[in-house]
């Protein structure tokens, strides 16, 4: 049997494409330019781009705001932690580390010395170390200086003891995370700037994605269904639902508690059927009704202070959670109505088919709707997406160090608004114009052979 | 040809105030050919609908297979299992190869093992003669093609009962009796059949019993001869001139 089976032909491009046919192979290979036909703008824009960038790459002030806006680790080169100890009367030094050191992680130490009168008087010798895995903060223990080999200290604030001339030293422990590759990736995920722009919106743009899907189904179904049907099981399982309240809760054993229990849940479980469709509607038509920044400032000074006040601070969204929550809540609305168009655009007969040979709704959806729908919705999806990122610089209102916050805090100390926003908006351009490119190349790669 | 495998008694719909199905009783035994014609409008199609509870009928009984169609998922479920559909519009997955539209219901719903799938669905499309097209996706094929894998798609679960509603209404002339050859070959394998058409050459050779829709109702039922040939009702008599005329 399966040596009749012709295998899967590859569709192999003949030499003599016409040019529909060859503009739709480059198509599949999902590059956008077409390198034959560069229109004459694309020619402007190429020129004026390279004469932009070589000009500002080469400035020095474009450098730092740019360095500092991306805010990649090896722009604060090294956590430096120089501070003023004094000098005992046995002319040695002690000095706290603090806050606490990474276990793990590889550090240096040295003290520069100064005069009385402030002047520089050399700089001691260079020790290195490292914190061991098992360290906690509090046991103290003094470091016995010997340059050439590398001590294991057993705590995250351990005492260091040194020699010194007269007058005052400046410890600095300098964290060597660049001799640790798994310490690079990890400060590469906590940076700020770029990277925490994108983190949150490609967290956000998954949670909005899941809370549209889910949104999108509740909103296909029935607003007006057919109550009846199997209503007297519902109310049933109210009532047993009723009972083990009753049961769990003494407080609840009174006439009154029980009749309005009662009520409650019966109610509920007679509308249930029709519940997807009202709370699906209700939600997107008040998110969607409100402001980005209006979500944004709500999660992250009404919502969060009162989840922690709330919950004795065991639940904290400050910082990125509130920020990712508040981004997904709002855009879960607009891509609820997207899912909901892209499933009503598959024609019924899909459904119905689907049914036909056995399948339940939910795996007519999986294998049968949501696979076309999804190829339908890209460019939307695509577009959302590109939305998103650029709403995510609303975040810096609750002080998160994304691009903008970064190009403000550049701003401020520098007092350089052309360059410091011209940075930011060449950040934006280039991570919208990099995504525009994926997200058509990407449509271009879902499209089915006969499209 | 003993039991009744399909039994509906006074079956009624409603589309909101429009009265489709007025009260359809119908004994479908085993292995029974039925076709079922009549005018547009008149439920044929909402009446097979409601066979696999594409359609909801409000009132009377349906019993399938022995199981009676209610609002219980598992019943319906069960029914949808042994009862397979060929539609008007075909209704293949566009996004699957033929191959996979033809094993998605044997792996999901009947979960059998993909290998096992294949080689099934590889026996039913040479049956239904396109066996060198399983791994292109429908829209490479023509329509009688795409019509042969949607009757092969049905077959795969290897239902007791096959309903084909309108099955060549949509296809070019050309490729009407490509389709047909494949249903006459079914319906002499034994199978039980109820076929909404109108090719009345169709009927006259493999139908057991005719019958004829009308404004919701049952008008006539019979034999392919006697419907033919010696109509009692004049609806049916006017119908028949109608169609067979031009």
């Amino acid at each position: 049997m399966s040596d009749k089976i012709p295998p899967p032909q590859p569709s192999t491009p003949s030499p003599s494409l016409i040019p529909d046919e060859r503009a739709r192979h480059r198509g599949r290979t999902g590059l956008a330019i077409s390198w034959e036909h560069i229109p004459w703008w694309g020619i402007i824009v190429l020129i004026v781009g390279v004469f932009v960038a070589f000009s500002v790459f080469t400035s020095v002030r474009y450098q730092d705001a740019l360095s500092f806006i991306f805010d990649l680790p090896w722009h604060k080169d090294v956590l430096k932690q120089l501070d003023s100890t004094r000098i005992a009367e046995d002319g040695s030094w002690t000095y706290t580390a603090q806050p606490p050191l990474t276990p793990k992680a590889h550090y240096t130490i040295y003290a520069e010395f100064y005069n009385e009168d402030g002047s520089f008087n050399g700089r001691g010798d260079i020790y290195k170390f490292q914190i061991s895995k098992e360290a906690e903060a509090g046991e103290k223990q003094a470091l016995l200086p010997s340059p050439e080999t590398v001590q294991t200290i057993t705590s995250t604030t351990p005492t260091f003891i040194g020699k010194a001339p007269a007058g005052t030293a400046k410890v600095a422990i300098v964290d060597d995370f660049r001799d640790q590759p798994l310490r690079i990736i990890k400060r590469i995920w906590n940076a700020n700037g770029v990277i925490l722009t994108i983190k949150v919106t490609l967290i956000a743009f998954v949670v909005a994605v899941i809370i549209g899907l889910v949104f999108g189904i509740m909103r296909v179904s029935s607003g007006s269904p057919d109550l009846r049907v199997n209503a007297r099981k519902r109310l049933l399982f109210g009532l047993l639902a009723v009972i083990i309240l009753v049961v769990l809760r003494s407080q609840w054993r009174t006439p009154t508690a029980f009749i309005s229990l009662l009520l409650g849940i019966e109610i509920f479980a007679f509308l249930l059927p029709a519940m997807p469709y009202t709370f699906s509607t209700l939600y997107v038509e008040i998110v969607r009704g409100v402001p980005m920044l209006v979500i944004i400032l709500y999660m992250g000074f009404a919502i969060t202070p009162a989840l922690r006040s709330a919950s004795n601070n065991t639940i904290d969204l400050r910082g990125l959670p509130a920020a990712v929550i508040g981004l997904a809540f709002g855009y879960g609305a607009y891509l609820a109505e997207v899912f909901r168009a892209g499933i009503e655009a598959i024609p019924s007969g899909q459904m119905e088919a689907a049914r036909s040979i056995g399948m339940s709704y939910f795996q007519a959806m999986r294998f049968i709707i949501l696979p076309q729908a999804i190829r339908l919705i890209l460019p939307p999806l695509g577009n959302d997406f590109i939305a998103m990122l650029k709403d995510s610089s609303l975040i810096s209102v609750i002080a998160l160090p994304e691009v903008l916050q970064q190009g403000r805090l550049w701003i401020s100390r520098n007092f350089r608004a052309f360059e410091g926003y011209n940075s930011v908006m060449m950040l934006y351009l280039i991570m919208t114009l990099l995504l525009s490119l994926l997200v058509r190349s990407i449509e271009r790669r879902s499209q089915l052979p006969n499209d | 040809m003993s039991e009744p495998i399909i039994t509906c008694r006074d079956v009624h719909k409603w589309y909101g105030q429009f009265h489709a199905l007025r009260g359809i009783s119908l004994e479908v035994k085993k292995g029974e050919v039925i076709v079922i014609f009549g005018p547009s409008g008149s439920g044929k199609s909402t009446f097979i609908r409601t066979i696999n509870r594409l359609e909801e009928h409000q009132k009377g009984t349906i019993i399938v297979d022995g199981i009676e169609l209610t609002h219980d998922v598992r019943n319906i479920a069960a029914i949808r299992k042994e009862v397979g559909m060929v539609f008007q519009q075909f209704n293949l997955f566009p996004h699957l190869t033929v191959m996979q539209n033809v094993t998605l219901g044997p792996i999901q719903v009947r979960k059998w093992k993909k290998e096992k799938s294949e080689e099934i669905s590889m026996q039913l499309l040479e049956r239904v003669g396109i066996p060198e097209q399983a791994y292109k996706y429908p829209g490479q094929l023509s329509g009688g093609q795409q019509q042969r894998v949607a009757i092969a798609r049905a077959l795969a679960m290897q239902p007791k009962i096959m309903l084909f509603d309108e099955p060549t209404s949509a296809l070019d002339p050309e490729m009407i009796k490509e389709v047909l050859d494949v249903m006459t070959e079914l319906a002499q394998s034994g199978i039980t059949m109820l076929v909404v058409t109108h090719e009345m050459g169709f009927a006259r050779a493999v139908a057991d019993r005719m019958v004829f829709f009308d404004q919701g109702l049952i008008i006539e039922s019979g034999t392919p001869e006697d419907v033919f040939y010696h109509p009692k009702e004049d609806r049916t008599k006017l119908f028949l001139s109608q169609i067979l005329s031009h």
